[in-house]
């Protein structure tokens, strides 16, 4: 089982890896996409960025949308979170941190090319729910959240 | 006044004179053997996670990690931040130095010479006359041979031993202690490790025998020691020591040097005679178990997650 | 800051690609310095992924995103040896981006 993971990634090293020029990147898309929201990022409150992104609309909690998050982090500094879904015409997805001084952590815009899982690392001031809200194309928001406890790590740092 | 202060003194002599220092052990050192199936004697979980089949199937009966004494998520998952970090002492493997000389030069172009050697690490260097551990070897060689200063716990000698020891991925520790300065270090290494000092009165084994191990203590899993050396030097991101510069690598004298600070004990230096006897403590423990290069201290997905559930 | 993107894109059997992707940037969280004075903060607000001349994945960011971040997502529609291009833009306007072939 090892060596079969070892000559995998062996493999995958050979991977072709470009740099581009500056004015290549970032391709033209066929769609607008949303511009950096400073307002929704600098929000101290799930209310207030819920209103900035989605103008207070209902979020119903569902269980077509699971939040994957230890129950312990390891460390505030790096809590890996992943969002899943068996919610078709997904828009976009949006974690938040309820007791972070600024709520909003991520927001993930998809298409009819790109699904879920989406997975990341966040940072946690304390213990508190991590909420992930789900959008889907008619407009209705699914949401679940995870605690997550937080402290100080022990002998190992 | 002076008969006061006469008699402090006299109360001194004794110590001067070199009386015995009374050390603390916690019980255990007479039943450790230089095996990883020594933990038998100790947290009694070998069985669960000797290998990978033997994981699979404890996972598969419902058992938690912490039944497992944590020996079933490092071991197995590979790092994917921590193979970028391995990339990097490949390059420094590959710089050359003033004389025009590289570690390739003589080690091999994919270090094909050091192929299976961090598995014997620590071991006697004759030229050095004494014991060393893989970080102390990459400095030696490299200021013999490349006029390179890299002093332990320094970013080029990290990640060289990082690169070195991945050419040992999944070869088993077999490290000998069976006779002469090995088995003396081996000896002492152990002794320290379970020997009470510092503020907290704690030896190693406070934390990693008996009834911390297989708990959680404030979101970390002490483990027995046996088959833990096995997967350093590791990748340690986020958490670093004050000042540390070495691409969170951390090896494991540079490990040995953290516990021993955050357990408020004096920290060691790195490759000097004692912190090299612990770490000869830990490898010979794990003798039998295969090296696994790179892991990460920390969990950093959620894969994880769905293996403690059984999936 | 070239060649802070390392990536593996790899297919499976039912034409899904699983994408994952590590950045090499500091994130720094707004913060003081010993005089009190704000140092502002340092990360990456965007993040996109195009395959085909299409930007089909887009992530946006704050401070509370972790350093080195990583990120992983699924790809559809995309076969192997296709070119995934990564960009990435931060607060300070400074950007990267790389390609990462499908294997």
């Amino acid at each position: 089982m090892q060596t079969h993971r070892r000559s995998v990634l062996r493999a995958l090293a050979g991977l072709l890896f470009v740099r581009l020029p500056a004015s290549l990147a970032l391709l033209a898309p066929l769609r607008a996409l949303a511009a950096w929201p400073k307002a929704a990022f600098d929000a101290s409150s799930s209310a207030d960025v819920l209103d900035q992104l989605f103008k207070g609309k209902t979020v119903q909690s569902s269980d077509a949308v699971q939040l994957e998050a230890p129950d312990i982090a390891e460390n505030g500094s790096v809590v890996p979170v992943t969002v899943q879904t068996s919610l078709k015409g997904v828009k976009t997805v949006t974690v938040l941190a309820e007791q972070n001084p600024r709520v909003l952590v991520a927001q993930y815009s998809l298409s009819a090319r790109s699904a879920a899982p989406v997975s990341f690392r966040l940072r946690l001031g304390k213990t508190q729910d991590v909420v992930a809200i789900v959008e889907t194309e008619d407009g209705k928001l699914h949401k679940a959240s995870k605690n997550v406890k937080v402290s100080l790590g022990g002998c190992g740092g | 006044m002076k008969g006061a202060l006469l008699a402090a003194m006299l109360c001194v002599v004794p110590v001067l004179a070199g009386a015995q220092v009374q050390h603390d052990y916690l019980p255990g050192r007479e039943k450790v053997v230089p095996h990883v199936s020594g933990d038998e004697q100790f947290s009694n979980t070998y069985r669960y996670w000797k290998d990978a089949d033997a994981v699979r199937k404890s996972k598969a009966a419902g058992l938690q990690s912490r039944d497992v004494n944590f020996k079933d998520f490092r071991w197995l998952e590979k790092s994917f931040d921590g193979e970028a970090k391995v990339d990097m002492g490949r390059e420094v493997f590959h710089r050359k130095a003033k004389n025009g000389k590289s570690c390739a030069s003589c080690h091999g172009e994919n270090g094909e010479k050091l192929k299976g050697v961090y598995a014997k690490l620590p071991k006697y260097n004759a030229k050095a006359g004494r014991v060393v551990t893989g970080p102390t070897q990459v400095k030696l060689c490299a200021k013999a041979n490349l006029d390179e200063d890299w002093p332990e716990n320094t970013k080029n000698n990290s990640l060289l031993d990082l690169y070195v020891a991945s050419l040992s991925d999944g070869v088993p520790v077999a490290v000998d202690v069976s006779k002469g300065p090995m088995k003396e270090a081996f000896e002492k290494g152990r002794d320290l490790y379970f020997r009470r000092t510092g503020h907290f009165h704690f030896a190693c084994a406070s934390c990693h025998t008996g009834v911390a191990t297989t708990s959680f203590l404030r979101g970390q899993r002490p483990s027995t020691f046996f088959g833990d050396a096995a997967q350093y030097p590791i990748y340690h991101f986020p958490y670093r020591l004050p000042g540390d510069d070495v691409e969170d690598i951390f090896t494991l004298q540079h490990q040995i040097r953290s516990c021993q600070m955050l357990s408020r004990m004096l920290p060691g230096e790195e490759g000097s005679p004692s912190m090299t006897a612990i770490e000869v403590f830990l490898k010979a423990t794990s003798n039998g178990y295969p090296m696994s290069i790179p892991t990460q201290q920390y969990n950093m997905s959620t894969d994880y997650l769905k293996k403690e559930a059984g999936n | 800051m070239a060649n802070s993107i390392r990536g593996r894109a790899e297919i499976n059997a039912d034409g899904v690609t699983h994408i994952r992707l590590l950045i090499n940037h500091p994130m720094a969280l707004e913060r003081r310095d010993a005089g009190g004075q704000v140092i502002a903060a340092h990360f990456i607000e965007e993040i996109k992924a195009s395959h085909n001349n299409e930007v089909v994945f887009q992530g946006l960011w704050g401070q509370a995103v972790s350093q080195n971040p990583y990120l992983s997502f699924q790809l559809l529609g995309a076969k192997k040896g296709d070119r995934v291009t990564i960009g990435w833009r931060d607060n300070k306007g400074e950007s990267d981006n790389a390609e990462v072939t499908i294997s």
